[in-house]
């Protein structure tokens, strides 16, 4: 069952450390156990289905979120436009998979490590604000995809081209984009802990001050958070296209990423925190959604809870992290 | 009534981890006396200051005000006693009036509803001090340094204090200013209150205070009656007790690695065509007080000043200022002298901070193997003396001198450093990590690189320097061989007392 806690992580350690026991543990072991009750007590939950359901409609999300998650650690807090280039990315995805689906696959990814790329050198470079940027971001792709697409709102799947489908089946009851998700958290993670360019986002989020004195490139290591952002968001971008057939609307990618994020307990502040915690993250929160269905809450119950617990997780890691910075 | 004594300290031990600020430090001021406190930094005056106005509260000892013995818990606390004190920092809010800010910092309630009454107060204090023609509504924030400075010691002194703690008050002032505030504490103290003056200016000291306490590592070294001594009397007290320090032999050499000659070095306009040069292996200490610009110079050598120019050539080879990539790419090492905020990752292991720095050498093609990052942190841990046991430890866990050191050693034993420049490389550590820091420094220099470092702290000027250059107000007053000065020399250049007329700025 520690599967959907996000404390397994820590859950090894807690035995030894009983003495240095934090906030943030108990507050773990709290939410994972009523989780785990209301789990208990909802009727039919615990089965092969609903885990199913809760993997299926969390690897998009998940793959958005793990993008946010470079820019978080490197310090940057969050994008408020990843819905806007989920969206956009789709269309354009669907314009260019008569291309055949690697190509256009290619050129997304592209075309995402771009527009994050120019506003990680933006903030990098210039030290503008990245909520600013990112929402002048959202309005800026909104503008040129609705100038190229003469307005239309829905762009459908291309009729009769198929070589891409592959990308919206399940494999084993779990779809390509859970599959795709797993490879992305294990590359993502190599990414950050052997590489230099990794680890050094993790220690410009730490300290960004001693980091530029030290000599480290902080706008390069920036860009590269950014990008490597992109072409997460872009890569979900064409999932997401594919597994609709019609982008017409933003999805709700923007504050699910950062909910996950968060939940997942990477530091708000940069420098703490993991690929892998984000995954959790976002199969939390698709836990909490799937088991609030299944009681019958309405949305307005389920989004209230998110939020409830969203604000518990960011209160718990206000006071844990107090002092610092 | 001379001899009356205001407030009387006994005893008084105060730790901050392992560094001992006071040890046992007795100091007693009188009712209507002008007392000096003096000492170089580091010697423990701010901390007495602080014990005295209750922001930091003695280990050990006992304060007696009119002969009684209190406790004092709070800075609130020690104004209620008549105690104020006018720090380095001006503590004036620049978008209030001058009136409401002598109101705010008062005890008076009198604040807006008796402003009227108030007022004809406010010119009285800011005539006391030579401010009569600024008028009590102008904001704070239009004045200039120079009148803050005298607006904030007035303030003081019309608190109806018994006690008024000036700290450095005449840093900022000119000539002129500076007798208006002695006018003043001539009035003050002739109505019965008590001054206490800290300050390097021994000039100043000499024309204004009855006594003076010398403070040296934590004790009290003499109190003495002021009349009767000059300058130079002042400064042997002051450096007279210096234990003589081993020649420790120097490890330059000829056309190593580490050459470095810097000419027309200009900073912010501040510090102003500083030229000075030294052979690899060699140390050069920059001695200088706190806003010299000693330090200001090897932050612009490390890149991170903006406005700064000159020439300098390491290496045999010049590079441009202005940019740390580019200071790192020509060979430039900087330890900051704030380890938490511009150098270490507190939450992160000892073994990380170790390699931090250094991950492109460690790495193949961009990759980097965990075994081969452990070898370097545990190689690194063992040359900068903290317990290899304690690699997987965070940083902020460690006492302030292994702190210090993990700090250093993070740029021990790297191919690429050509010259390394250390910013205070031991403030706020104990004397045994003191002189651990300090090998490691030697060590550092030993391999043939350039050391370039600052201190406010005589004492490490004397013990570590092959060559020693004298920075006073953004000039570089003197460059001289260890072998070829004295402490005392040394000293008197540093706050710049002993020079004939004129050469003040």
């Amino acid at each position: 069952m520690t599967v959907i806690s996000p404390v397994a992580a820590d859950s090894k350690s807690l035995g030894s450390l009983v003495k240095k026991v934090s906030l943030v543990q108990v507050a773990a072991v709290l939410v994972a156990a009523i989780l785990i009750i209301f789990g208990v007590i909802t009727n039919n939950f615990f089965t092969l289905s609903t885990f199913q359901g809760i993997l299926n409609t969390s690897g998009i999300i998940a793959i958005v979120s793990i993008g946010v998650t470079f820019m978080t650690l490197s310090g940057n807090l969050f994008t408020l436009s990843a819905s806007v280039t989920v969206l956009v990315l789709g269309q354009a995805f669907l314009e260019l998979v008569h291309l055949g689906p690697f190509p256009a696959i290619l050129i997304i990814l592209v075309m995402g490590a771009i527009i994050f790329g120019l506003q990680g050198w933006l903030v990098g470079r210039l030290g503008a604000n990245v909520i600013i940027i990112t929402v002048a971001a959202g309005f800026l792709q909104q503008g040129v995809a609705e100038y190229l697409s003469g307005s239309n709102p829905s762009i459908l799947a291309p009729a009769g081209i198929t070589s891409y489908l592959w990308m919206r089946n399940t494999y084993g009851g779990i779809l390509f984009s859970v599959w795709a998700m797993f490879g992305i958290v294990i590359l993502g993670e190599l990414f950050l802990r052997r590489t230099v360019a990794g680890r050094q986002i993790y220690l410009v989020g730490e300290n960004r001050a001693a980091a530029r004195t030290a000599g480290i490139n902080v706008k390069r290591v920036t860009i590269i958070a950014f990008i490597a952002a992109g072409i997460c968001i872009a890569f979900a971008a064409t999932l997401q296209a594919a597994y609709t057939q019609n982008v017409y609307s933003q999805g709700p990618y923007t504050f699910d990423a950062i909910v996950a994020v968060l939940i997942g307990g990477t530091s708000v502040l940069g420098g703490k925190g993991s690929l892998i915690r984000t995954v959790f993250g976002a199969l939390v929160v698709s836990y909490l959604s799937q088991m609030m269905i299944m009681r019958g809450y309405n949305p307005p119950t389920q989004i209230f809870v998110q939020g409830l617990l969203l604000f518990g997780v960011v209160v718990v890691m206000q006071l844990s992290e107090r002092g610092r910075n | 009534m001379v001899t009356e004594s205001v407030i009387r300290a006994e005893g008084i031990v105060k730790h901050y981890g392992p560094v001992k600020a006071l040890q046992g430090v007795s100091f007693e001021l009188r009712k209507g006396e002008v007392h000096a406190l003096l000492g170089h930094n580091g010697a423990g005056k701010s901390t007495l200051v602080k014990t005295l106005t209750g922001s930091v509260q003695p280990d050990e000892g006992q304060l007696f005000l009119d002969g009684e013995a209190v406790t004092i818990s709070s800075p609130h606390e020690a104004q209620l006693n008549g105690i104020s004190w006018v720090d380095q920092e001006l503590t004036l809010i620049p978008n209030l009036s001058i009136e409401d800010n002598i109101a705010l910092g008062g005890m008076e309630k009198t604040f807006l509803a008796q402003r009227k009454q108030h007022r004809p107060r406010v010119r009285q204090l800011l005539d006391q001090i030579g401010l009569g023609h600024l008028s009590p509504t102008q904001e704070v924030g239009t004045l200039s340094i120079g009148e803050r400075q005298l607006l904030e010691i007035t303030r003081a002194f019309g608190r109806n204090s018994k006690i008024v703690i000036l700290d450095e008050p005449t840093a900022t002032l000119s000539d002129f200013e500076i007798e208006r505030v002695f006018a003043a504490i001539r009035e003050v103290t002739a109505e019965g209150v008590s001054v206490i003056y800290v300050s390097h200016r021994l000039e100043e000291i000499i024309q204004i205070c009855d006594r003076a306490t010398i403070m040296r590592d934590g004790q009290v070294v003499t109190t003495q009656e002021i009349a009767g001594l000059d300058k130079s009397g002042l400064v042997n007290l002051m450096v007279g007790q210096l234990p003589e320090f081993a020649e420790v032999a120097s490890s330059a050499k000829e056309g190593g690695s580490g050459d470095f000659e810097i000419t027309n070095l200009t900073i912010n306009d501040f510090v102003r065509d500083v030229a000075f040069g030294a052979k690899g292996g060699e140390i050069f200490g920059l001695a200088g007080q706190l806003g010299s610009g000693a330090s200001l110079i090897l932050r612009a050598l490390a890149g991170l000043e903006p406005k700064s120019s000159g020439r300098v050539v390491l290496s045999g080879k010049q590079f441009r200022l202005g940019s740390t990539l580019r200071a790192r790419k020509a060979g430039v090492y900087f330890v900051s002298n704030d380890r938490k905020g511009e150098g270490l990752f507190l939450s992160y292991t000892n073994s990380k901070n170790l390699t931090a720095t250094r991950l492109p050498i460690l790495a193949k093609a961009s990759i980097v193997s965990r075994s081969v990052l452990k070898k370097s942190a545990q190689q690194l841990m063992q040359l900068s003396g903290v317990d290899i046991s304690r690699r997987k430890m965070t940083v902020d866990s460690l006492s302030g001198g292994n702190q210090q050191k993990i700090f250093i050693g993070r740029n021990l034993n790297h191919p690429k450093m050509k010259l390394l420049l250390l910013d205070e490389p031991t403030r706020g550590v104990d004397v045994k990590g003191r002189a651990e820091i300090h090998q490691l420094i030697r060590e550092a220099s030993a391999s043939g690189i350039g050391v370039i470092f600052s201190s406010t702290e005589l004492d490490e000027i004397m013990e570590l320097s092959d060559t020693i250059g004298i920075m006073h107000k953004g000039k570089l007053v003197n460059v001289e061989a260890r072998s070829n000065t004295n402490a005392a020399k040394v000293f008197s250049e540093m706050v710049r007392e002993l020079e004939p007329e004129g050469m003040k700025a």
